[in-house]
């Protein structure tokens, strides 16, 4: 019973620091996509600014270039966003696998985990994360 | 004028898309369900392109293409995949399903048009 515990043990803990390797990486790109919809409302600001303007005049079109500069802002916001929702996902998928780990159907490994994965990010996170842990534990092994 | 059909699961990658697009001259159908936009086209909606994601609950991107190609009216509508996705395996499936064109998130507005533009002007 007790060399079932310790494999498992071990695989646990891989996992828990990819989970946050992945988590700390979500947090980081929500904190900088918040912005969305205050873009969104200064470009529409600017859009009306724009609209009581001279058509034609400098400021009309000093106004619409900063409306062009936000949305395109709010786009990579979007897309950020987007990124971090997707992980988010991921992460809640895995643990609640993790949760019904007395089912062997249900269990997660970190090849399972591999298979999650939606963008290339989030593949070269858990492989550095696996080789982090690898040149870890090491020194660790007998023999070596 | 050119019509897009927008698809999502994302509504804030909806709104900017939509965004993005009606300014460049299109007029914008959305949606932020496969089964909604696949609704839309039974309906009769004929757009000149439509953009999807590939990563989105229920129905994902490859089988909301599978589903679109069997619509007689949509046999040969461009469809142009936008997701965070970027491994050759899914673009490979994705065009085998049906798809058209294939862009990996985070791009720039100015490379959607243009991709957007050479199946479907403004």
């Amino acid at each position: 019973m007790a060399s079932d515990t310790v494999p498992f043990a071990q695989e646990s803990r891989l996992l828990c620091a990819i989970l946050s390797a992945q988590t700390a990486a979500l947090r980081e790109r929500i904190a900088g996509s918040m912005a969305f919809e205050r873009l969104m409302r200064c470009a529409d600001l600017l859009a009306g600014l724009a609209a009581q303007l001279p058509a034609g005049s400098e400021p009309a079109a000093a106004a619409a270039r900063l409306g062009q500069a936000l949305d395109e802002l709010a786009f990579h916001d979007a897309q950020q966003q987007d990124w971090a929702r997707q992980t988010a996902d991921l992460v809640a998928r895995a643990l609640s696998l993790l949760a019904a780990e007395g089912d062997p159907q249900q269990t997660l490994s970190p090849g399972r985990l591999w298979g999650f994965y939606v963008s290339e990010d989030q593949r070269q996170l858990h492989a550095a994360v696996l080789a982090e842990q690898a040149a870890g534990r090491e020194p660790e092994r007998p023999g070596s | 004028m050119a019509t897009v059909l927008v698809l999502d699961d994302s509504s804030t990658m909806v709104m900017s898309l939509a965004r993005i697009l009606k300014k460049a001259g299109y007029e914008v159908a959305t949606a932020t369900r496969g089964q909604e936009g696949l609704a839309q086209l039974n309906a009769g909606l004929k757009p000149t392109a439509i953009i999807t994601d590939l990563n989105m609950p229920e129905m994902d991107g490859i089988m909301f293409i599978k589903a679109v190609r069997r619509i007689p009216a949509c046999r040969f509508t461009p469809i142009i995949v936008l997701t965070t996705e970027s491994g050759l395996g899914k673009s490979a499936e994705a065009r085998a399903a049906g798809a058209t064109g294939w862009l990996t998130k985070p791009t720039e507005p100015e490379q959607l048009i243009s991709t957007l533009k050479q199946f479907a002007p403004a």
